[in-house]
């Protein structure tokens, strides 16, 4: 074991194919979209159910997430009780989502008791009660949990964040106060699960132990329900606020954000910008963690990120930084967007950068849930089955100069806004 | 060395295991094995930049630290996996000592320490019920330590000392799992890590934890919006025949909405906003912890006798084979999802394998099912007493 050279890096291969697996689609008979990923694992099984319930369809704020929470809480055959303890019986996990896109159910379970866990799916959306007694505990717990939300610069950091660069119209910068609370009603709530759930859905998908028989019971299931197609258009003024910096006192850390509204995934640039990105605060060994973390210590983690909504995109850097030093960081990060704007990132730096990237195509194929996120992408937004695959070579191909134009195009002290939140 | 085969992946992981946690460190200079952990990525005797090396290798890589054991994984696509064969033994052959990377780190770390535990309400927590808990053995203080200053104090022969006496071959237990057979693993694993000699591992001697005599409390005054209630009771260690009965005791008291803190003092009562029931995961004899949040009015002490009268319950009146196959079905679901996933199944498997028995992975299955009813209650008898509890009361802020 003498000659073993330890300077010597072992030989890597290059990633280059994915081979994406796109995931298997059915109608159902009444012509509901259903997408599905067969793994060989046991037993495990997710359904998502995916209606048009999103944060933006919501004509007051609270009331998308508030109806979509609820539904589990009492049908006029059962109460809230009941049906907690018949899902936990069955060992099965329900977790309901807001997003600003849309509203989802997503069940856990061991295929074993799927059918029983469907039939319960079926009761709370086609006749959810929302009694009031559960609505007033719902709200009282919200707006306890808003106080604590209250407490953190990361919060505060957030919601005034959004509000800088969508407006305060735009769905994305609908965040609730306490007050809000006060205006939802079982009336308002019932009104918009009405609209939204029973007999409406948008698309199923199933992941994991899925089989003939699985498949089966969702069509069985689905027999009582339709169709519902989703357009999604925000209300936004457009207009972008200034940078600023909200006092909280007494906080050890600052938060940071700092960034800007932009396009989202339907941009030919996007996958391009999502390689700059990369570089720039997208991994660790990107530019912004080695500076602002690796060489001055001045955070724990700092990163960039792009965000892509049906109507809408943004991107901003993100870091807790030593509240003392807020002024340094942001300086840095400054000077790091400069020098990608005016130098070219170096061979060796976009090369680690792309190969990370490809490799977390792949880790992001490892399994049968997250292989079904990515290809959610797809379904959202429309995207051709060779999207990925695609991916794969327009990472490849992207040169130093490439990244250095999407700086230049997008990305400049001129077009950020910062928005800080520290002691 | 463990492996495990995986052909459906496209992937392959590299998880290796130290037997050192924060229960290992010197009282003086808590939160040292965690800052150590980060010194791993600062380069090795033959590797200057880690990070790069795997990123290059389209790789991805962490680890983590807690009170037993410091953790550190590669993902890789299975054709690059020499690559990590490279990199982790090279860092365990020797690191590359020195004080840039220590003063950095030392920053970064304390950064770290103000984002998960001071900067957030109620991120304390441990760092206060810890040394209520525990008055001698080192589950005393939480990983990250217990101090800023401890950290601050640590030096370039500390960091020396504690890599030779913990990170050693004869130390470590090494997962290969994914897509690569066990010739190509056994080749890989004796040319990279077959070279570096055992070594003589530090053992300092730790005391274990009397006994709990008597019920302690502290109260809290910090700026909080709401006032929270935090009860530790002392529990067996994960060897134990109670720890399976334990872990069900827990669901039964805190997972679902149907569970009986949730269901009678949150949705009945309506005493509490948040409320929760888990235990600590350790190695050594660990905590059972209730906590919850209480909503505005609800005294502190009424909020201590309800969350103690649903405690009793269970002691009093063993539960129905209803309730008890409920948490089997949520256990058993538990560990249908968690067995997905490369890295997941490398992970649980070295943990299995620091206690001695690598086969627990495909029998905790059946150790829950074989759970009886009164088992569950024997357990609650056994450590859900009043002077074996440990309560935190924080106060908020009235504005």
């Amino acid at each position: 074991m003498n000659d073993l050279n330890r300077n010597i890096a072992p030989e890597t291969a290059e990633i280059k194919k994915l081979n994406f697996p796109v995931c298997h689609h059915q109608t159902s008979s009444n012509g509901i979209d259903i997408y599905f990923i067969s793994a060989p694992v046991e037993e495990a099984l997710k359904v998502e159910f995916v209606f048009d319930g999103g944060i933006c369809k919501q004509p007051i704020k609270g009331l998308a997430n508030a109806a979509n929470s609820l539904l589990t809480e009492g049908t006029s055959a059962r109460t809230a009780a009941q049906i907690a303890d018949t899902l936990d019986f069955y060992g099965s996990y329900f977790q309901p989502k807001c997003t600003i896109d849309d509203s989802q159910l997503t069940l856990y379970c061991l295929k074993k008791h799927l059918e029983k866990c469907l039939s319960v799916v079926s009761e709370v959306l086609l006749d959810a009660y929302y009694p009031e007694n559960e609505l007033k505990i719902y709200l009282k717990n919200q707006k306890q949990r808003l106080k604590v939300q209250q407490q953190k610069t990361s919060y505060l950091c957030r919601k005034a964040f959004y509000k800088t660069i969508f407006g305060e119209d735009s769905p994305i910068s609908s965040f609730s106060e306490s007050g809000d609370y006060d205006n939802i009603s079982r009336e308002t709530v019932l009104g918009f699960y009405q609209k939204t759930y029973p007999k409406k859905i948008k698309y199923i998908t199933i992941s994991g132990a899925v089989n003939e028989q699985v498949l089966l019971n969702i069509n069985t299931f689905l027999g009582d329900f339709g169709k519902q197609n989703n357009q999604v258009h925000y209300k936004s003024s457009g207009d972008v606020g200034p940078s600023t910096y909200i006092k909280k006192e007494k906080s050890v850390q600052a938060t940071i954000r700092l960034g800007r509204r932009l396009f989202n995934r339907t941009n030919e640039d996007y996958r391009k910008t999502q390689v700059a990105n990369m570089v720039l605060g997208g991994y660790f060994g990107s530019r912004l963690m080695k500076n602002i973390r690796e060489e001055k210590g001045l955070t724990y983690g700092i990163h960039s990120t792009l965000e892509s909504y049906l109507d809408d995109g943004c991107f901003y850097i993100e870091a807790d930084v030593n509240t003392q030093k807020h002024e340094l960081a942001v300086a840095e990060i400054f000077k790091e967007i400069d020098r990608l704007n005016n130098d070219l990132v170096g061979e060796k730096e976009l090369d680690t950068a792309k190969n990370y990237f490809l490799g977390s195509l792949l880790r992001g194929m490892d399994g049968p849930f997250s292989l079904m996120d990515r290809n959610r992408i797809m379904i959202d937004y429309g995207f051709k089955p060779d999207y990925y695959d695609e991916f794969v070579n327009i990472i490849k191909e992207i040169k130093p100069a490439d990244i250095q134009s999407v700086f230049q195009k997008y990305f400049n002290q001129n077009s950020l806004v910062t928005v800080i939140c520290g002691g | 060395m463990i492996h495990h085969q995986d052909t459906n992946s496209k992937l392959c992981v590299l998880n290796l295991l130290y037997k050192v946690g924060s229960k290992n460190e010197d009282p003086e200079k808590t939160g040292f094995a965690h800052l150590f952990e980060h010194l791993m990525f600062g380069g090795s005797v033959h590797v200057k930049d880690f990070d790069t090396e795997i990123q290059l290798a389209g790789g991805d890589n962490n680890a983590f630290t807690s009170n037993d054991i410091t953790n550190y994984y590669i993902t890789v696509p299975a054709n690059n996996i020499e690559t990590a064969f490279w990199l982790e033994s090279d860092r365990m052959l020797a690191l590359d000592f020195n004080q840039k990377s220590l003063d950095v780190q030392k920053a970064v770390v304390i950064e770290e320490f103000k984002e998960r535990y001071i900067n957030q309400p109620y991120g304390d927590v441990w760092l206060h019920l810890l040394p209520l808990a525990y008055k001698v053995h080192p589950y005393k203080w939480p990983t990250i330590g217990k101090d800023f200053s401890h950290i601050e104090k640590a030096t370039l022969e500390d960091v020396k000392n504690f890599f030779y006496g913990y990170y050693a071959p004869n130390n470590a237990i090494l997962v290969i799992s994914g897509n690569i057979d066990l010739a190509e693993t056994k080749r890989l694993s004796e040319k990279w890590f077959g070279p570096i000699a055992p070594r003589n591992l530090l053992h300092k001697p730790y005391s274990k934890e009397p006994k709990q005599a008597e019920k302690r409390s502290a109260h809290i005054y910090n700026d909080v919006p709401l006032d929270m209630i935090v009860m530790a009771f002392h529990i067996c260690d994960r060897m134990h025949d109670d720890f399976y009965a334990v872990d069900l005791l827990t669901d039964v008291l805190g997972s679902g909405k149907s569970s009986r803190l949730y269901s009678r003092l949150l949705k009945e009562k309506k005493l509490f906003s948040e409320i929760d029931c888990y235990h600590s995961g350790d190695a050594e004899e660990g905590l059972l912890i209730v906590e919850g949040k209480l909503i505005q009015g609800v005294a502190l002490d009424t909020a201590e006798a309800e969350i103690t009268a649903v405690l009793e319950e269970l002691k009093q009146q063993t539960i129905s084979t209803e309730e008890l196959e409920k948490v089997k079905n949520k256990t058993e679901t538990n560990i249908r999802f968690n067995d997905i996933g490369v890295l997941n199944k490398a992970m649980k498997i070295a943990y299995a394998a620091y206690f001695g028995d690598v086969n627990l992975v495909n029998e905790e299955a059946d150790k829950y099912l074989a759970v009886e009813t009164q088992d569950i209650m024997r357990v609650a008898q056994s450590y859900l007493n009043t002077n074996n509890c440990n309560i935190l009361f924080y106060h908020a802020k009235n504005e």
